[in-house]
Parts: C-alpha cells; sequence; structure tokens
C-alpha cells in the first residue's frame, strides 16, 4: 500500500504571513542544462527566469539543474533527473507544499514568510522544523523507495506514518527511511559532507555532484553471492 | 642368450606405458550453477546446484560432477559471515579413483567411472570483507572466503582459502554489474602431495537484471596435483605427482527470494 507522507514545516513566528498574488515571484531563478515544466498538456523548455505557476511539473534531465524560489519564501535547488509538482498555492497565493516525485532536491525554508511547508514524498513521512534540508529517493524495493533526508539547518522531526516511530534530525545528522519500516535513528554520514548546498550562483558553482552511491557503499558488505 | 638378457634388463617396465593420471594439454571444463537466496534478518539460507562436465585425460571416460549445497549463512556483523552446509556430491575424482581393473599391473589404468558415487561433505564456511577503497575508482569490496570442508566417503579434510576483490559499477546506489577477481587454494589436511592440492584463478561477470534475479558467467584456470592412488602404490610400489590444468567456462544463476 502506498503511503503518502509529507514533511511539514511548522509555523515557528508569530509575524503575520504576508498576502501575495497567486504565483507572483515564483520563478525559475537559474538553470543549467535540460529542464523542463510541464502544463497541462504542454511541455515548455524552460529558461532563466521560467514563471512557475500552480500545477506545473518541472522535471530536471541528466546533468542538469534548476533553482526555484517560491512565492512564500521557500527555495529550491532540483538536481539532475529529478521531478517536482508544484500544486495549487494555498491561502496568500504562498506555496507552501510541494511534490517531490523523483531524484533529490535542496531545501531553503524562510519560515518568517511562509509560516507552513510540506515536503510531500511517497516513501516518508517528516515533520519539518529546520530551514535547510536535503531530501532524495534512494534505491528502489520491493515496497517503495528509500528516502534520504538530511540537515544542514534547523531541525527536521521525522514521523512515520505507516509504523508510529518519530526521530528529531539535527543538523548535520541525516536519516534513510525504508518503506513501512521503522525509522532507524538519525547518524551523521560521512557522504553528506559532500553534498553542495549553495543556490546562489553568483556565490559559487550551484550543481551537486554528490551520488547516493555512496550511501550505500557499506550495503555492498552485506551482499551474498555464493 | 646374453643379447636376449641384456634386452630384458634394458627394456622399459611395461608399466610406465600406464603412467600415472597423464598430464596432458589443458582441458575445457563447462559449468551450469544455479543458487537460490532467503533473506531472514542475519539469517541467510541458500541452495546451490552445480553441473560440472570435466575432460580428464585420456578421454576414455569424461566426467560429471553433480552438487547439491545446502545450509546458510549468519551476518555476525557488517563484513563478517559465517556458514554452514551439507553437500551432497556425484562424479568426483579423488586420488585413489586412479586404478586398474586387474590385479595385473601391466593392465590398463584409467578413471574410475565415479558418477553414480554419491558423497556427503560437511562445510563450515567464514568470510570476513571489508572495503576496498585503497582500490581504484571506488565500490569495491575485498574478501577473505575460507572453508573447511569434511567428506564423510573417505575422511578427506580441505581447507580452501579464497581471496578476492569486487568491483561493483552502481546505479541509483544499486549495483548493476559486478566483478570479481578471485584465486583459491586447496590445502588438505590428510591427503595429496603438495601442500596446495589444487588452486583457481578466477574471473566473473555478474549482472544484476533485477533485485531477484542475478545472471553470471565465470572464466577460470584450474591445477590440480594428484597424488599417489592407493591402486598405483599396492601394485607398483612407487609414488608420484600429476598434474591436471583446465580452463573452466561456468555459467550461473542467482535467485534472491528477498532484497
Amino acid at each position: 500500500m502506498k503511503v503518502l507522507l509529507s514533511l511539514t514545516l511548522a509555523a515557528a513566528t508569530a509575524f503575520p504571513v504576508p498576502a501575495l498574488a497567486a504565483s507572483q515571484g515564483s520563478r525559475i531563478v537559474r538553470l543549467r542544462g535540460r529542464v523542463y515544466v510541464e502544463r497541462g498538456t504542454e511541455r515548455l523548455r524552460a529558461q532563466d527566469g521560467q514563471a512557475v505557476r500552480g500545477g506545473d511539473r518541472v522535471v530536471t534531465k541528466g546533468r542538469a539543474w534548476a533553482v526555484i524560489r517560491l512565492a512564500g519564501g521557500t527555495t529550491l535547488k532540483m538536481k539532475e533527473r529529478s521531478e517536482l509538482e508544484i500544486p495549487a498555492p494555498g491561502k496568500g497565493g504562498i506555496f507552501q507544499r510541494v511534490r517531490l516525485l523523483g531524484g533529490g532536491v535542496f531545501s531553503k525554508v524562510d519560515t518568517r514568510k511562509s509560516g507552513r511547508f510540506e515536503m510531500e514524498t511517497g516513501s516518508a513521512v517528516a515533520a519539518v522544523r529546520g530551514t535547510e534540508f536535503f531530501t532524495a529517493y534512494g534505491r528502489k524495493a520491493k515496497k517503495g523507495r528509500d528516502l534520504w533526508l538530511c540537515v544542514n539547518e534547523g531541525k527536521v522531526e521525522v514521523t512515520s506514518k505507516g509504523v508510529k516511530s518519530s526521530v528529531l534530525v539535527k543538523k548535520g545528522e541525516g536519516i534513510i527511511v525504508k518503506p513501512a519500516a521503522k525509522i532507524a535513528p538519525p547518524k551523521a554520514f560521512a557522504w553528506t559532507k559532500d553534498l553542495n548546498w549553495n543556490m546562489d550562483p553568483d556565490k559559487g558553482e550551484v550543481k551537486d555532484d554528490s551520488s547516493l552511491d555512496s550511501a550505500y557503499k557499506d550495503d555492498l558488505l552485506d551482499h551474498d553471492y555464493d | 642368450m646374453i643379447k636376449a638378457a641384456l634386452l630384458a634388463l634394458l627394456a622399459v617396465p611395461a608399466w610406465a606405458d600406464h603412467t600415472p593420471p597423464p598430464e596432458g594439454s589443458t582441458s575445457i571444463e563447462t559449468e551450469l550453477a544455479a543458487r537460490a537466496f532467503l533473506k531472514r534478518g542475519p539469517w541467510r539460507p541458500m541452495a546451490e546446484a552445480r553441473w560440472r562436465r570435466e575432460a580428464l585425460p585420456p578421454d576414455s571416460v569424461r566426467p560429471q560432477s553433480r552438487e547439491l549445497t545446502l545450509g546458510s549463512y549468519y551476518h555476525l556483523r557488517r563484513g563478517l559471515k559465517l556458514g554452514a552446509f551439507w553437500r551432497l556430491q556425484a562424479g568426483m575424482i579423488h586420488d585413489n579413483d586412479w586404478i586398474v581393473r586387474d590385479t595385473d599391473r601391466f593392465a590398463a589404468w584409467e578413471w574410475e567411472d565415479t558418477r553414480a558415487r554419491w558423497e556427503h561433505v560437511l562445510v563450515l564456511d567464514a568470510t570476513p570483507s571489508w572495503r576496498g577503497d585503497f582500490l581504484p575508482g571506488g565500490n569495491w569490496v575485498v574478501e577473505l572466503k575460507s572453508r573447511l570442508l569434511a567428506n564423510t566417503f573417505n575422511g578427506h579434510k580441505t581447507l580452501k582459502l579464497r581471496p578476492g576483490a569486487t568491483k561493483h559499477l552502481l546505479r541509483g546506489g544499486a549495483p548493476w554489474l559486478s566483478l570479481n577477481f578471485q584465486l583459491e587454494f586447496y590445502i588438505p589436511f590428510n591427503y595429496g602431495e603438495s601442500l596446495f592440492y589444487e588452486t583457481w584463478l578466477y574471473s566473473g561477470l555478474m549482472w544484476h537484471a533485477s533485485p531477484r534475479w542475478k545472471p553470471s558467467l565465470t572464466l577460470a584456470f584450474r591445477n590440480v596435483k594428484w597424488g599417489t592412488s592407493d591402486s598405483w602404490r599396492t601394485l607398483i610400489n612407487e609414488t608420484y605427482e600429476s598434474s591436471y590444468k583446465a580452463i573452466l567456462l561456468g555459467l550461473a544463476v542467482n535467485y534472491y527470494f528477498e532484497d
């Protein structure tokens, strides 16, 4: 049974959320390589500054990346071979929820502006309190895909819908959430040190070259062949 | 008369024509194997069936060996597993299978046809493994497979040591192709004439077609040191060591009931 899980960023501020027009300011601020915006039956080759609307699906191909700034203060950096669905904005035109369909995405959320943010995936449930975290689908298993999450700033509370368990992932820690399984305790994974968190092209390279292959290296010792 | 006597003295004994297992050119062997694995926490039950066609000179007998191995590994911790298995095998050739059908030592020596001879072997396994990050390209696993075999048919006890390295090519964190290189040494405890009764050099390629099906190809070089058979020792009262070399081409398929 496919379990829909969501990452929720709880409001951490008393500041009122500013009212914004629908989709105002939501756009792909920078990209490289082949990035497409699927809108209805249309498929648009995205350019820098491409507007993003509710209902759009953003797709990055091999060796491509895209930085998306959503109305509401959330910035997303998509890795290569990733797919992100952006549902209709919420109250005040603020995008408070996206759906990761494949690949990986870095998220930087300004809770003072957004108030609340959800990252919906198909394999894990997490409640996000942090401001900068990385989420990516991993290896395919029988009951779904693994989900990797690690935190660069702040804290993330991860709660499973299928199996009652909850962990708090702190800065520098990560977890792997296996489908329909209890979440293992968070720990510092060596491979997360290779993640490129930069989302501003003016400050340096944006592309993230890290590979989840590194995350599974220790699993290679667990195989039996003869 | 004197001439005849001299000729008799100088004549090569007739039994020398029926030498110990003859050393010939490198033979070609083929092998098929099928394995099934189950995963229950640290327990990894395994079943393996193998058929091998050998080509021992002379060609009067072309033995085919069959093996069925049943048992389980236990993953003590990441990078160390232990195993215990029972093996049923037939068609195996041992030193004492070099025989003569007659008590006349001048008769033809040959290999016993063992295709219908069933043997039971107990196998204990200990395999430590390590990440071979020091090897180029990454995603290497280095292991030392160590097996103790006790054949209840002839009482032979053998220690098999197989150091090896496997290079995994990964996609999405999971292997899709694995290349392995191994050496194997058979150390006999109570038979044979040499320190290493048999040695192997393996190279293999496994395609991880799916999480369940993983076919593989093997190319191996085999060297066996045949020691003196009891029949030879009894009738000829001499010892020998004869080397048999072969190239093995193997095809196998692994099936995994769970990831």
